[in-house]
Parts: structure tokens; sequence; C-alpha cells
């Protein structure tokens, strides 16, 4: 695929120009769909791994799971592959009195990581690799337009990006994690933790540790945030605010009210004759 | 939160719970950690919200212009730039929609610019990507490969822009549909995180209201300038001939004591051995007077399909030719409230004031009552959506219990309606309670929204009593009647009225009008009647053969033919007077009043104009 002659401004050469163009996207389709097969694999692979690994369950079930497990991914239904994970764990992994190994933190880890990347919207999925499919089909074709320097260096640094954001996502679920791993180990969930919080509680004269200091710690935070959102409230909400306020307490009688004078205009029609209280009509 | 998000945390907590009671330590740990990672989420998504995009500043040019208000044409483009600027890249995707009222119709998006190389926009229509089968390009889409012309769910006025970005611009082209105003009220925003698990929607009001002038038809022929008559409009018929301060000679006269010098033709003095002045025409205009029916049958319909719109056209098109040659154009403007009289407009300002006078009554709300229907109140909740999406936030509104939804549905909507049009606390309990006063105020609210109401003529009753429905029609033909009677005795010298009437309306009071037509055309003047009718209802051969045998054809070619009757009957009446109908909005009703201009301006009718 050589580049048209653009000294010669003939109607072959741009008929050239635009078949390489196509030619360009078409490969660009094709290599599109090469990456997202490629993710996929490696997605299916991990899957049957982490959900299989250790069992005897038949190859033909594992790929059909694994298919749907796979489906479910590319749409984005996050909460069916927390649930898989969740009866895994619940099933295989059952170690006494709450200890955690290193094997099942790994697991752990392998397992928020695949749900990290299934609960990205879709749409986000689509640009990085357009753009890497895109880049591609330009170094093969030679598409002019394209080769500009800035243009290779900008789909360089947007590769880079992507290989940033992968390590930051592996950073994000690590870290996570660790918090969640740190949060247990802290609540009286464990026999050590048990043993720790009775010997504080004894330690503040047999008042429940942490108890006063995180009610305390609570109502702060509570007072603090329910502050900050009254105060991003915007006029109308909370004129709408004030209005319901007032309707909740007084809706039944004005409810009344309206409902009485409605009556009232009903009678009062035109043509209509009110009759007196003694028996005359009225007009 | 959406209901992505509560699931999880949901299954989160769960797994946790049973984590602890059966004491297995991963299964907590997971649990945990998918909590967590939501709450992580929530409080990035929280910091976007109240501390990013509340300084995100929207400006809109329409036409290149940023002012808060100006002028369009109707059925001319309009180029609308929506640009958005923040000091910090807004971390999350965001959908930008410009809310486009409905007498704006959308067409194309114009362009995907962005302030960053990398960022990825998707508007509209996305430019990339080969024409796929729709069987494959179902697949590629599910797949993620790319989001194809005919599979993009957004409009040409929406955005959504996925990658961090400061700035973020898009265009779009659209058109006016009929005159009257065109407010674009602002920028619906829809921030969501990168997950779906949190959704927050915005209005930010960036208010630009313009007044949309009736397009015209502009003819290529010339108009005529020469008068051969003008008949005063009393005491019988006679010529006039009086000579005047034109610039065409009329004829030669002897010379009389006291004429100017400058008027003596010397060279025929010279021939004639007789002094000699010159005499010259006077200039006189050929006025035109509109009559517009501007009453609720007119008004019914969507932007640009009224019959009102159809009046504009013909009215609009007729003044410019008329102003064009120095003719001066006026108009009386009638609906249920009250009857307006303009005054004389001439020129290219007199034209620009007159069709500013055409808008503005244009623009005006229906003065009848509507009957409250479900597809009014569906109207009015799709704009709370779009416009006021905060005022629907449950947390700043309780509503009283009810096993209803429609009934809790009407208190919310009562309770929107009376915090946008500040209303009352009774009137708003009113609102959830009668019927009609909530119909009064949804007809308010959707007026002020730019929608037109496309009720059924059946849901309208008079604003008195429901028993005295029939009055309405009479007053305006009355009103018709009078101010045509009031003009004709205003009149100067012959002048052309054109009356523009909804048919169904004037066939039934008929016998209001005629007497008046006929006094007009009694004192020579010309009218013209113009009853523009929808296209699809104008009779013609082909609209009286059925398509099929089914009952909702034959129901309609049953209605074409008592069309076809009552406008026969009409104009059977109307021409018997001298006067000229026609049953069109269009051009044909354009060349039928130039027509009478020709034939006021010189007895003649003139199908091509020229100087004569």
């Amino acid at each position: 695929m050589s580049l048209p002659n653009e000294r010669d401004g003939s109607v072959k050469n741009t008929a050239a120009y635009s078949k390489t163009l196509q030619q360009a996207a078409w490969l660009e389709q094709l290599i599109s769909f090469g990456v997202v097969g490629l993710q996929l694999i490696g997605l299916a692979i991990l899957l049957d791994y982490l959900l299989f690994f250790g069992t005897r369950v038949d190859l033909r079930l594992q790929w059909l799971v694994v298919g749907l497990l796979v489906i479910t991914v590319r749409a984005s239904q996050v909460w069916v592959l927390v649930l898989v994970f969740q009866v895994i764990l619940f099933s295989r992994f059952g170690g006494p009195r709450m200890e955690l190994r290193p094997g099942e933190f790994f697991y752990c880890f392998a397992a928020l990581l695949l749900v990290f990347y299934a609960s990205r919207m879709p749409l986000l999925r689509i640009p990085s690799t357009k753009r890497f499919s895109r880049w591609v089909a330009e170094q093969i074709t030679g598409s002019p337009s394209e080769l500009s320097s800035s243009a290779s260096l900008s789909h360089l640094l947007g590769l880079f990006e992507r290989v940033f954001s992968f390590i930051g996502a592996l950073l994000y679920c690590f870290v996570v994690l660790t918090i969640a791993a740190f949060v247990l180990t802290v609540l009286p969930f464990t026999p050590n933790s048990w043993r720790q919080w009775l010997e504080l509680s004894m330690g503040e004269g047999g008042v429940l540790w942490p108890g006063p200091t995180l009610c305390v710690a609570a109502l702060g935070l509570w007072l603090i945030v329910r502050e900050l959102a009254w105060r991003q409230m915007t006029k109308q909400q909370a004129g709408l605010y004030l209005r319901s306020s007032f309707l909740r307490e007084y809706y039944s009688d004005l409810r009344m009210m309206v409902r009485r004078r409605l009556k009232l205009d009903r009678k009062r029609k035109p043509g209509k004759k009110v009759p007196k209280k003694g028996g005359e009509v009225v007009g | 939160m959406t209901n992505r998000s509560r699931f999880l945390i949901l299954l989160g907590l769960a797994g946790l719970f049973a984590g602890i009671v059966r004491g297995q330590a991963s299964l907590s740990l997971f649990s945990l950690s998918v909590f967590l990672w939501i709450l992580f989420d929530w409080i990035q998504f929280q910091a976007v919200v109240r501390f990013q995009l509340p300084h995100v500043k929207f400006t809109r040019t329409v036409n290149g212009n940023a002012n808060s208000s100006g002028t369009l044409w109707v059925g001319r483009r309009v180029h609308v730039d929506v640009r958005a600027e923040t000091k910090w890249k807004l971390a999350c995707p965001v959908l930008l929609r410009d809310v486009v009222p409905e007498n704006l119709e959308l067409c194309t998006a114009v362009n995907v610019a962005g302030a960053e190389s990398r960022t990825e926009l998707l508007q509209g229509q996305e430019p990339n990507g080969p024409s796929e089968s729709s069987k494959i390009s179902r697949v590629v889409r599910w797949l993620g490969l790319s989001v194809g012309k005919s599979a993009s769910p957004w409009g040409a006025n929406e955005l959504l822009q996925l990658a961090p970005s400061r700035e973020i611009e898009f265009s779009y082209v659209a058109r006016v549909r009929g005159a009257g105003k065109v407010v674009l009220p602002g920028i619906r925003v829809v921030l969501e995180d990168r997950r779906g698990f949190f959704r927050q929607v915005k209005f930010i009001p960036v208010e630009q209201s313009f007044r949309a002038l009736p397009d015209y038809f502009q003819s290529a022929e010339t108009r005529p300038t020469v008068k051969r008559h003008n008949s005063l409009p009393s005491h019988g018929i006679h010529r006039l001939q009086r000579s005047g301060t034109g610039a065409e000679l009329l004829e030669l006269r002897e010379y009389v004591p006291g004429d100017p010098p400058k008027s003596i033709a010397w060279k025929a003095s010279a021939r004639r051995e007789n002094l000699m002045t010159r005499q010259y025409e006077s200039e006189v205009p050929v006025r035109v007077r509109f009559f517009v029916d501007g009453g609720t049958s007119s008004r019914l319909g969507g932007f640009g399909k009224r019959l009102l719109d159809q009046m504009n056209f013909v009215a609009a098109s007729v003044a410019k030719a008329a102003t064009s040659i120095g003719d001066p154009v006026s108009g009386t403007l009638i609906d249920e409230t009250e009857v307006k009289q303009l005054s004389w407009f001439n020129g290219d300002f007199g034209l620009l004031q007159f069709l500013s006078a055409l808008a503005e009554f244009t623009a005006r709300p229906l003065s009848t009552e509507a009957l409250l229907s479900p597809s009014m109140i569906r109207a009015a909740q799709a704009i709370c959506f779009e416009r006021y999406p905060e005022l629907l936030d449950r947390r700043y509104h309780s509503l009283p219990f009810t096993i209803f939804s429609s009934t809790r549905d009407r208190i919310q909507l009562a309770a929107v309606l009376a915090e946008v049009s500040n209303l009352t606390p009774r009137e708003q309990v009113e609102c959830t309670i009668d019927d009609r006063q909530l119909a009064t105020q949804l007809q308010r609210f959707l007026f002020d929204s730019g929608l037109p109401w496309l009720g059924q003529p059946g849901e309208f009753v008079s604003s008195g009593s429901r028993d005295d429905s029939d009055k309405r029609p009479v007053e305006i033909t009355q009103a018709l009647s009078d101010s045509l009677s009031a003009a004709i005795a205003r009149a100067r010298d012959n002048e052309v009225f054109v009356l523009f009437v909804e048919p169904t309306m004037v066939v039934n009071r008929l016998e209001r009008l005629l007497p008046v037509i006929k006094l007009a055309i009694a004192k020579h003047h010309r009218v013209a009647v113009v009853c523009p009718t929808s296209t699809f209802l104008r009779p013609s051969k082909q609209s009286l053969r059925s398509a099929s045998k089914q009952v909702e054809d034959l129901l309609w070619v049953g209605e074409q033919a008592r069309m076809r009757d009552l406008l026969e009957q009409l104009q059977r009446s109307l021409v018997r007077l001298g006067a000229s109908v026609t049953f069109s909005g269009e051009r044909s009703a354009i060349r039928l009043v130039l027509a009478e201009m020709d034939m006021a301006r010189d007895g003649k009718r003139s199908v091509t104009g020229g100087r004569a």
C-alpha cells in the first residue's frame, strides 16, 4: 500500500487515496476485534482459574459458566460477578475464627480487580481500543493524514496513559483491600481483637470501648455532613422544602377549605337558585 | 445512587454479614472491600459534584450572538455554539444537553471540537466508522467496538464527554418552526461516575430569549407602480383626475398667472407660441389592511403547522411586496381577549415593526381554558424532569402518604408548579384537588416552557361558564365584522382588505360578515378572504377517493367531502359579492392578494409586473 503521489492531482490518485483510507478503516476494525478478542480470552482464562482451580468440574461446564460470565462482564453486569465470587468464597474458603491466609488475600485481590474491570462503563472502553487500533492501522497502511510526528506522539502518550491507568487500578484495588483487612482486624471479629477490646474497655472503667468516642465523633460528622448538604441546596429547593414542611402540617385543613369552596362554587353557578334557611328561594 | 450501586452494597453487606457469622475471613474481606470501594467512589463523586460542577461556566452563542435576546427568522437556520469552561478537569463522564424548545427543529450536529487532542467525544452522529449492516453493527456495538451512526442515542444538541477536560464545546444547527418567541432556557447536565454507580442531574440556567419573525416569500417579479384610478369611497363613483406633485408628466395646459415659473414647458410653449405649464401626476399608495383571526382554532397544532403560521406567512409576504414599493400596510389582530389595531407601516423599518407585531401576537398564550387530560400531565412531567430535576428530589419534598401513584405524581407536580409559578399554599392544594385549577396552571406552565398546546378542540371550554361555549366563535366573527366596518369608514381611497379567517368558524357565522364585505366592495375597495387549511384537508379530486374499504379511510373521505361542501358554500357566497377567496395558506394565496392589489391599482389583473 503506497502513498499517493501528492504532486499529481489526477483523479486516479484521489481514488487511490480514498481507497487507502478505506483500507485503513477496515484494518482498524479488524485490529479492534483482535484487541477485544485478546481481552476476552485473558478474562476467560483468569475467570476459569479463579472459579475452577483445584476442582474437578467437567470442562464443558467450565466453558459454559465462563462463557456466561464473560458475557455478563462485557455487558457490565457486575453484580453477577460479585455474587459468583461470594458463592465461591462461601463454599471453598472457610477458616476457623476469621484468620486470613495470604493465598486468600491474593484471591480476593484478583477477584476485586476483575470486578473493577467489569464495572467500567462500556462506552469508556471504546475510545482507548479505537485509538490503539487506529494508530496500528495507520502505521501499517501509512495513511498520510496521521503520519505527523505530533499525532504519533499523542498516540504514544495515550498508550502510556493506559498503562499508568492500569497500574493505578491495581494500586487502588490493593489499597481498598488493605483498608478492608485493617478494618476487619480492628473490629471485634477475631479472638485477638475481642481480647484487645475487652482490655481497653476494662481500662476505661468498664465502659464498652470505643463507644462514647465513636458516638461523639459520629454525631459531629453527621452534623457537619448535614450542614454541608443543607448549604448546597438551591433557592428553589429551599423554597420547595419550606412549602413541603408547611403543607405537611396544614394539608388537611387547606384541603377542607378548598373542598368547601368548590362545593359553594358549584352551588352558586348562574341560573342556579340557592335556597335560604326559611325556605325562600333567592335568585 | 443508582440501582446498580444499591444492589452491590446490598450484596456486599450480605456477604460481610454471612462471612462474620460463619467466621470466613476471605468472604468478609471481599464483601467489605466491595462496600468500601463503593464508599470511596461516592466520596470522589461527591467531591466532583460539590466542588467542581458549581464552577463550570456555560456560554451559548446563537448565530454568533451571546446576548440574552435577539431576533430570529422562521424557516432559517440557526447556528448554536455551546461552550463549557471549568477551572479543574471534570473527572467524571458528563452528558450535556442544550434544552431546546419545541419551536426549534434540530438539524445536525456541526462539529465535535474539544480543547484537548485526546478528548473523546460522542455527539449526535459519530463521524467516523465504516458503514455496517444492521446485524453486524449490533454485534460490533455489543462488543464495544463502535457506536455507529444509526446507534447513537444522543441528539444533535447533546454531547457525551468521556475524558476529563477543562473546555468542552459543541455546536448544532436548528431551524425555527413558527413565529412567536424562542427561549433557550439552559443546559441539562448529567454527571455519572465511571462505573455508573452514582448519577447527578442538574439544570444550569443559561437563558436566551429570541423573537421569531415570520418568514416571507420574496417574489422575483417587479411590482407595477402606476395607479390609474383612485376612487373616493363615498357619494357614488367618479374618477379622480387630480394633478399632484409626482414625477411623471400627466398633461400640459395653458399658463395661468400664479403658476410657478419652473413648471413652464419652454419648448412646448415655443412650439405653440403660447405659454404652457407642465402638470404632474399625483402619487398615491395602495393601502393594504390585514384582519387576522388569532382565535383558539387557529393556534392549535405544532409550531409551523398551525393555521396562524400560514396566515403569518401570507401576511408577511404581501407586506414585504407592498412595502418594497412604498405601499403602507396595517393590521387588526383579533383573538378571544382583545382586538389590537396596528398603525400604518411603511418601508423596511415599518415592515420589521409589522412582523414584530405579528410575532408578538402569535406568541400570546391561548385564551381559552383547556380540560385536564393525561397528555397534558405527561407533557408537564416531562418538562419538570428536563428543566427542574432538582425539584424532583424526594429529600426536599416529602409527599403525604397515598397508595395511588397517580395522586402522588399529581401532588409532586403541583408542588413543582407552585415553586416555579410562585403559587400560594392554598392554590397549591387546589391544584391537587381541582382539575380546572390544575389545568389552568399547567397550561400556563406549558406555554412558558415553549410548548404549543396540542389538545383536541373538544378539550377546550370558554373562559366563562361551560354552558356558553357556543358564544366563542361568534365573538371573533363579530369583532372581525366591526373592525372591517370601522376600517371602511376610515378608508381614504380604495384599499385592499385581506381577511385571514379559520374556515369552519366563519362558514357558520357568515351572515355577520357578508353585509360588511358587501359594503366594502360597494365602496370600491378590494376584499380578499384567505382561509388557510391543513394541506391534508384541502379538498381535491383525489381526496374523495378512498384508498381502501377500511372504516378509517371511509370516515376520512366523508370528512373530506363535508369540508369540501362547506368550503364550496363559503366560496360561492363570497365570490357572488365580488370578493376573492382562497383556501390555501401558501403561494397561491399570496398571488391572489397581490392580484387584488393590482386590481385596486389599475382595474386590470396583471400576471407579471413592470413599469407601464
